[in-house]
């Protein structure tokens, strides 16, 4: 009978009895996203709030020997040049630039001009492991007059290209005889805006959500007393 | 030192009543056997210091002396001379009314002779007690080399980078070689008072508690619990109380560092009003602030200070130690004895610092690590490796050496006079075992040079082979073996500057004198060039040399504390040692009584061979009995064995002694005596230290504690009995008694013994006796 060679999976690593995971650092010391500037970017509940257009940096301190951007949403963000290490008013920190992307016309009005998302950044610590952060942010549209005059414009076209297939189509004419639908039709269109302040609200609400649903679950605190069940189990008396 | 103030305040008050020859005639007549005309007997023990009513003050004319005949300066200078050595300060009070010449008493010419009443040497000479004391006794320059070597040898047991087991060094042995006096007590002392006050856990001498049966990794683990819990012998704060504010801080530093930029500001539950706010802006303040309390956690200055600088953050402890618990749960995942054990060290360790829950060790050590361990079931021995492992790994965090320090061997090895081969063997073998599986742990082996190469012979070649492996310290090669030689002419010469600084600061012109002041050369040399004699003796001869220039007095040997040889002992003296130990098992048993199982059972073990064969009130019993580790919880799993004739049977006694929930595992473990191979018990009695003294016991069980009862003894013959207080004490007090008994040189004779335990301990003995009307099949 022929013998053959064990076959063991290739995976499978020396067993070494390492230290425990709890007393080493899983992140570097502080992770912060400012502008291209070194300005500091609002921070809200759903996350660093980024405009769209805009160039920013990724800046982590620590004893880390590299850094890279591996998570983005590949149509908004667009990493630029490579991570360095520079120094700002005597700290040491490594930089990672990106630029966000302005969105299509159609996905600006579709998604109401916000997109919470999330950066994952990867750092090699001195050490040789690699730990990595998310860091939550929202990339929206500035909300400005532009903006609104082109979502009022757009509801209105909207509007209009609505009453006039009506009056085509049901053959009325009271569309050119009475002022009526025009109001109405204006104030839909005004209300957009108001309606699209209400959904990113509702929209920045229900990201903030999902990120505290999420801290409850990775900080999910220990059930209080688990460790004094003493009263359940009725502690001896003492001698 | 509490019982040297209160030696000295009576002898202050003494010498106050204007009968200032008492002490010390009294003293001299006491040594020369006058037992009937001395005043009171020099000390021999604390309690002696303690005034009792047998201490009368006789008269002088008691005494069968006259007035006349009463020197009183020189009376008093040996007063003074003689308690010196007891006291830190001594002041004396000349305002005796009734004293002739009072007045003259009083004079500069008349006190010198009594505040000069010092020897220098005297301290020194004394064999070397944890007394608190060394600082002032010890002179750098003696044992400079070996102490010099010891240390670096510790210090190369100080990891810089810890990431795996691996970069520990492995376990070693240093052994110190010396002849009684050789000064190994006081190199001791010396690494313990190390001058650049570098941080090390040197794990006592306390050879107390080592029993052939148990294992030696057990041993060590209780040694080195002992010493995380008791405090540090010099800077006084609590081993584990440092340990854990310094790893709670860094768990702390790494948990904040882990929070996201959101979670910072979830973290502090913000109203639904500031949620609103926080929707567009304003998450930077929550940044920032988490930020500084990570820069103030920055090592080395917070750990001390933990909770002040959460308080000065503004930071709840009580949620700070939530987010900590949560990330340890969520990095040390997992039933794996392994991450329990973690888990509970670390959680303890959390909850010490930030919480000041002083139980917090015990809940480490009440906790069952086999339960949670679905895997396999592992061995005791490999919990307890894994228990001392992960001790291991947070000293080694904090770049703490852990080092065992075992002195005092021939009390261990040799506790009645002559090497006992089997425990010789059990200890080198345990060694040579722990310096196999372990990693991390430096050992000293204290030994005096003959009782060494005796035991030596009864270890196997294993043994000898681990002992000799040796520590590679940098500069000074592999140190296996330290040989205490006496001091040299020029470290003797170093010793007498030493001791003389002090007065030779307070003499005009005193730097000028020469550095042999008041010896003279050739005695210097005569006593560097002696053959054979260890530093003690020597020391002994610079303090006689002293006394005979300075006092000019041939005969003042002083402290009579070093009596070589055994001694016969009186009733009296064996009471006083017995009062002395109770207290001192009163104490321990305060302070962490449920931690007293091993000592309780060991107490209990030794106090039956004491007692036993007593066929008058006993005739059921054996003699034969001995402690014994059972089943598989190393915590709680021990019991006393005890043979009983009749009934026919094997009865183990055990001590409930955990609390709360580590109550139903002590509980659960006192039945594998049982199943154990070792015990092959087929009677279990179970002592409860509850307050309750009738009644049914098992119904005042806690819920958890009795379904354990009820499930386990079924089909047994087991019986559940309380134990008062009184008892307890005695039982913890029988080891301590023995061992203070010989550390006094006290041989006590088999008969003595047996008829003190009997007497001094006759309400322990029903608790042991089996109940006939208990049977096999069941309560």
């Amino acid at each position: 009978m022929e013998t053959e060679v064990l076959i063991t999976p290739d995976h499978v690593m020396p067993r070494r009895c390492e230290v425990s995971p709890a007393l080493l650092a899983q992140s570097p010391e502080s992770v912060i996203i400012t502008t291209r500037r070194g300005r500091a970017v609002p921070l809200s509940l759903a996350g660093y709030r980024l405009r769209m257009g805009g160039t920013y940096q990724i800046r982590v301190t620590g004893p880390v020997r590299d850094v890279r951007l591996i998570g983005f949403p590949r149509l908004l963000v667009q990493r630029q040049g490579d991570p360095r290490e520079c120094t700002d008013d005597g700290v040491r920190y490594w930089c990672r630039e990106f630029r966000v992307h302005r969105a299509s016309l159609f996905s600006m009005i579709t998604s109401l001009g916000i997109y919470p998302e999330e950066l994952e950044i990867e750092s090699t610590l001195l050490d040789g492991r690699k730990v990595s952060v998310c860091v939550p942010v929202v990339l929206e549209l500035g909300f400005t007059w532009k903006i609104v005059l082109l979502l009022v414009l757009w509801a209105f076209v909207l509007s209009v290209s609505e009453l006039v297939s009506t009056a085509v189509r049901d053959h009325r004419t009271e569309l050119f005889e009475s002022p009526v639908p025009w109001l109405r039709a204006l104030v839909l269109a005004l209300l957009y805006p108001v309606m699209t302040f209400v959904r990113r609200v509702h929209c920045l609400r229900k990201r903030a959500g999902e990120l505290h649903q999420h801290f409850d679950t990775i900080w999910r605190l220990p059930e209080r007393g688990a460790h004094d069940s003493a009263e359940q189990h009725g502690a001896g008396p003492t001698p | 030192m509490t019982s040297r103030v209160r030696m000295f305040v009576i002898a202050a008050a003494v010498l106050a009543t204007g009968l200032h020859i008492t002490l010390a005639d009294a003293a001299r007549d006491a040594k020369a056997g006058d037992g009937g005309k001395s005043l009171f007997a020099p000390p021999k023990t604390a309690r002696d210091y303690w005034p009792t009513r047998d201490w009368k003050v006789k008269k002088p004319e008691e005494l069968g002396m006259s007035s006349a005949k009463l020197k009183a300066v020189e009376d008093y200078a040996e007063s003074a001379r003689l308690l010196s050595p007891y006291a830190d300060y001594l002041v004396v009070n000349v305002s005796s009314p009734n004293t002739p010449g009072l007045r003259d008493l009083q004079s500069v010419e008349s006190l010198r002779p009594i505040l000069c009443a010092y020897n220098p040497f005297d301290d020194v000479a004394r064999p070397q007690h944890d007394d608190g004391r060394f600082s002032q006794v010890h002179v750098p320059a003696v044992l400079r080399a070996p102490r010099e070597q010891l240390l670096a040898a510790i210090d190369a047991y100080r990891v810089r980078r810890f990431s795996a087991l691996v970069d520990l060094p492995a376990s070693r042995v240093i052994k110190v070689l010396g002849h009684r006096g050789a000064g190994k007590t006081h190199l001791y002392e010396a690494v313990l008072h190390r001058e650049d006050g570098a941080p090390q856990l040197l794990i006592s001498r306390d050879t107390e508690n080592f029993d052939e049966g148990m294992p030696f990794e057990e041993y060590m683990f209780q040694l080195l619990m002992a010493a995380l819990n008791g405090q540090h012998p010099v800077y006084g704060y609590r081993f584990f109380d440092v340990l854990a504010a310094q790893v709670t801080r860094r768990l702390l530093l790494h948990t904040v560092r882990e929070l996201g930029p959101t979670d910072r500001m979830f973290v502090q539950c913000p109203s639904r009003w500031r949620q609103f706010r926080l929707l567009w802006r304003g998450g930077e303040e929550s940044r920032d602030r988490f930020d500084t309390f990570a820069a103030e956690l920055q090592p080395p200055a917070a750990a001390a200070e933990l909770r002040r600088v959460c308080e000065r953050q503004q930071m709840s402890p009580e949620l700070l130690a939530d987010l900590v618990l949560a990330r340890l749960s969520r990095l040390e995942p997992g039933d794996s004895t392994q991450s329990c054990i973690r888990r509970e060290l670390y959680g303890a360790m959390i909850r010490a610092a930030l919480l000041q829950d002083r139980d917090a060790l015990q809940g480490f050590l009440e906790a069952d690590y086999q339960a949670g361990s679905r895997a396999r079931v592992l061995h005791r021995a490999d919990v307890v490796r894994q228990l001392l492992h992960a001790v291991r790994e947070v000293c080694a965090l904090v770049q703490l050496p852990v080092v065992y320090v075992f002195d005092n061997m021939e009390g261990l090895l040799a506790p009645a006079g002559y090497l006992q081969p089997r425990r010789a063997a059990a200890f080198l073998e345990g060694l040579a075992q722990a310096v196999d599986h372990t990693r991390g742990f430096l050992f000293l082996v204290l030994f005096e040079q003959g009782l060494y190469s005796q035991a030596l012979m009864h270890a196997g070649t294993f043994a000898r082979s681990r002992l000799d492996l040796g520590v590679h310290v940098p500069g000074h090669c592999r140190v296996a073996e330290l040989e205490l030689q006496p001091p040299t002419r020029a470290e003797l010469s170093d010793l007498v500057q030493g001791r003389m600084a002090g007065l030779r600061s307070q003499l005009p012109g005193g730097n000028s004198v020469p550095a042999h002041f008041p010896f003279a050369p050739q005695f210097l040399e005569e006593l560097g060039q002696l053959s054979g004699m260890p530093i003690r003796g020597r020391i002994e001869r610079l303090r006689d040399e002293y006394n005979r220039i300075v006092f000019g007095r041939c005969d003042l040997v002083a402290a009579p504390v070093d009596v070589p040889g055994p001694n016969e002992v009186t009733r009296e003296e064996l009471e006083r040692i017995w009062e002395d130990a109770l207290l001192e098992a009163g104490r321990s048993l305060e302070v962490a009584w449920t931690d007293q199982q091993v000592n309780l059972t060991r107490g209990l073990s030794q106090l039956l061979q004491a007692a036993l064969p007593w066929p008058e009130y006993l005739p059921q019993l054996d003699a034969a009995c001995q402690a014994l580790p059972i089943g598989d919880n190393p915590r709680h799993g021990f019991a006393t064995l005890v043979r009983c004739t009749q009934p026919p049977a094997r009865v183990a006694i055990g001590f409930l002694l955990a609390t709360g929930a580590g109550m139903p595992l002590d509980m659960r473990a006192k039945f594998a005596a049982f199943s154990d191979e070792k015990t092959r018990a087929n009677w279990l009695i179970i002592l409860w230290p509850t307050g309750k003294s009738g009644g049914d016991l098992v119904a005042a069980l806690p819920t958890k504690t009795r379904e354990v009862w009820e499930e386990c003894c079924q089909q047994r013959a087991v019986c559940l009995r309380a134990v008062d207080r009184v008892s307890l004490r005695k039982i913890r007090a029988l080891p301590l008694f023995l061992e203070n008994a010989r550390k006094q040189d006290i041989s006590l004779s088999d008969d003595l013994l047996r008829s003190f335990v009997r007497e001094r301990c006759v309400e322990v003995f029903p608790l042991v006796i089996p109940d006939p009307q208990v049977t096999e099949h069941g309560n």
